[in-house]
């Protein structure tokens, strides 16, 4: 059980591992919409430049083929020497007379309709570049062999481009660690109610039966799925009272029986000792039985929490001390040695009396049963912090660790027990009468021999 | 003995009466609690006999009633439910004795014998000394000897032999003793009564031909001069 307590570390956490796939799943929808973004605006763009080339384009045909391509070439000359913000360059060879030059390298000339010309870097340097730019360029030759281009540089698309990446990258990481921190905190949310579910699951495990598990909350489907364990829950522990209750029923039922028969046997009038005997071995049978039906009734009585105890304040080391002078003697006759540990003179608790001496006698009937002869018993009680501890140990054979938490089932019995008289209850009402006095017992494999070890509170009050 | 029993449940009373009457004592057997209290007040009885749930008076009441009255008849209580709290509340309130149900009748009969002694002043709790036969027990300075001869018992012996005394003749049942002596509601596995009781027997009857104190298979022990 502990070790499910145990702090898991962050990258192992639900929380984390939920804030992590939250990130990559708005990182790649972020990257998505670059891409998209990238592309429809460069699309566009580039179509736009491309219209306002044919446009410009459309303006110098109509020019040329009204006045010819030397008009042309005066008319861009005055239009580039007047409108100074011109973005556009131009390049102009008439068939005859001077051609028109700016910007547009005569290399274009090689192209026909749409195509990119590098500039040079010297040009590049003139426009206010440090490196070459690459130009768009529309061309068009006459009818009467004029060439005609027009470009515009693409940088500022470029530009755009590059701007905007890194806006959708920055945009990216940006929803990336919201989605991250989103998911934590969702996470860790969502994890805290579901680590109180999982508190009481494991107290329902250690057999507080009766709790229920909490609402997860965060919807309907979680509310469901409570919802429905705990059903299953409420089924659970109707079936496992209603077994309590039939073992507890028939214990009750069949001890007004036994207890005539056993009375019939008592009645019966022996004609020699041989009789005698087997009718006093009968009895002895029927008495087992009733020992067995009783110590049902008293575990269940102590499981209800139904009887009144007198809470009284309670010496254990007095109890130990008389619990030993009460067994030494059948010890001793059994081969067992029986030894008082720990410290002694008083150590107050609050508790009934009764019920801890028959805690007492059942923990130390357990070790003399479950030992062989020239076992050492030792039985003590030790002051720790607030604490008061109870201990009973042997050095017989223990207990295998894994059965251990199986040894306070009612008529739990290791394999190699399974000969051996007794109830299989010894241990059971033990721990039913620790659980009544709010004290945890512990069983502990010494190898060699088991230590059965209750802590209680300390003091009177 | 005289008996009143106070018992509803007629397959018990029945079983009580016919334990009792085959031994030879008088018994009445009353199932109503209001008609039990007056027949207890009205007549001799040298014990009673009362179940817990009566109607018309529960058991309780019914002893209430008549310790209220001083009347000091020893009482038995029996109970459905033979918890030990119910028990002590009983002996509380001024129950003699408390057994559960079902119970041997044999155990019925040891209870309300040494109730009934009791009662008749044949020994008291403040006797100085106690005698069965050659054996000696005085009690202010627990000092026992039996033919003259001093025994050394240790504390627990000494409580053991001192109850087995005062119920001398009777059987005293593991139960009684448990309950008594060790406050157990329980017989726990390993035998401590047999173990303890052949100590005292060791050191009470040897070198003696007379046996004082002898076990009754399923029922007790008993601590008597019997030849």
């Amino acid at each position: 059980m502990r070790a499910n307590r145990r702090r898991t570390a962050i990258w192992r956490t639900a929380a984390f591992r939920l804030a992590l796939v939250f990130a990559a799943i708005f990182g790649v929808g972020a990257a998505l919409l670059l891409v998209l973004l990238d592309y429809s605006v460069a699309r566009h763009a580039e179509a736009e430049l491309r219209s306002a080339l044919r446009h410009q384009m459309g303006i110098m045909r109509a020019d040329a083929q009204l006045e010819g391509g030397d008009a042309l070439v005066n008319i861009l000359t005055e239009h580039v020497r007047t409108d100074t913000i011109s973005r556009y360059r131009y390049l102009v060879i008439p068939v005859s007379g001077p051609r028109f030059e700016s910007g547009v390298p005569e290399t274009a000339t090689g192209i026909d309709g749409f195509g990119v010309v590098a500039v040079t870097a010297s040009d590049a340097t003139a426009m206010g570049r440090s490196n070459s730019v690459e130009i768009l360029v529309y061309t068009e030759r006459l009818a009467d062999g004029t060439f005609m281009a027009v470009g515009r540089e693409v940088y500022p698309l470029r530009d755009l481009r590059v701007g905007l990446n890194r806006v959708a990258l920055m945009g990216s990481i940006a929803l990336m660690l919201l989605a991250g921190v989103a998911g934590l905190v969702a996470g860790i949310l969502f994890l805290r109610r579901l680590e109180r579910v999982n508190a009481t699951t494991k107290r329902i495990m250690d057999g507080n039966l009766s709790e229920r598990l909490p609402t997860i909350g965060f919807g309907q489907e979680f509310h469901d799925l409570t919802r429905n364990l705990n059903t299953m829950l409420d089924r659970l522990e109707a079936l496992m009272s209603a077994m309590k209750q039939i073992s507890t029923d028939l214990a009750h039922d069949l001890r007004m029986p036994l207890t005539r028969l056993r009375n019939q046997l008592e009645d019966i009038e022996t004609r020699d000792a041989s009789q005698a005997r087997q009718v006093g071995e009968a009895i002895a049978e029927a008495d087992e039985l009733l020992t067995l039906f009783n110590a049902m009734l008293r575990l269940a009585r102590l499981e209800a929490g139904t009887g009144r105890h007198a809470m009284t304040v309670v010496d254990l080391g007095g109890l130990v001390d008389r619990a030993i002078d009460t067994f030494m003697p059948a010890a001793e006759d059994q081969g067992r040695r029986l030894r008082r540990q720990g410290d002694p003179g008083s150590h107050p608790v609050r508790g009934d009396e009764t019920l801890l001496a028959q805690l007492l006698a059942n923990l130390i009937d357990n070790a003399i049963c479950h030992t062989r002869p020239g076992a050492i018993i030792r039985c003590g009680v030790e002051a720790a912090g607030g604490s008061v501890i109870l201990s009973v140990s042997d050095d017989g054979p223990g207990a295998p660790p894994e059965e251990i938490p199986n040894l306070t089932k009612r008529f739990y019995r290791l394999d190699r027990s399974r000969n051996q008289p007794g109830t299989g209850l010894g241990l059971s009402l033990a721990a039913a009468i620790a659980d009544l006095h709010g004290a945890q017992m512990r069983i502990v494999d010494m190898a060699p021999g088991l230590s059965v070890s209750i802590r209680f509170d300390a003091g009177a009050d | 003995m005289n008996i009143l029993v106070l018992e509803d449940d007629r397959k018990t009373g029945a079983f009580i009466v016919r334990g009792f009457t085959e031994l030879g004592h008088n018994v009445r057997w009353i199932a109503d609690g209001r008609q039990g209290l007056a027949a207890a007040l009205g007549g001799r009885f040298d014990v009673l006999v009362v179940d817990r749930m009566l109607p018309g008076l529960s058991g309780m009441e019914v002893l209430r009633e008549l310790r209220a009255r001083a009347d000091q008849t020893p009482i038995l209580m029996l109970t459905a439910l033979s918890a030990l709290e119910e028990r002590v509340e009983g002996l509380e309130e001024g129950a003699d004795d408390y057994l559960g149900k079902p119970f041997a009748f044999s155990e019925l009969l040891a209870r309300t014998r040494a109730l009934c002694r009791r009662a008749h002043g044949r020994e008291s709790i403040d006797d100085e000394q106690i005698t069965v036969a050659d054996l000696e027990i005085r009690r202010k300075n627990q000092h026992v000897t039996r033919a003259g001869r001093r025994i050394d018992l240790t504390p627990q012996e000494y409580r053991l032999l001192e109850f087995l005394a005062r119920h001398a003749g009777q059987t005293v049942t593991r139960t009684m003793l448990l309950e008594n002596l060790w406050n157990y509601e329980f017989d726990p596995r390993t035998n401590i009564l047999d173990a303890h009781v052949s100590r005292l027997r060791a050191k009470l009857d040897r070198g003696h031909d007379v046996p004082l104190l002898r076990t009754l298979r399923g029922v007790g022990y008993i601590l008597d001069a019997r030849e």
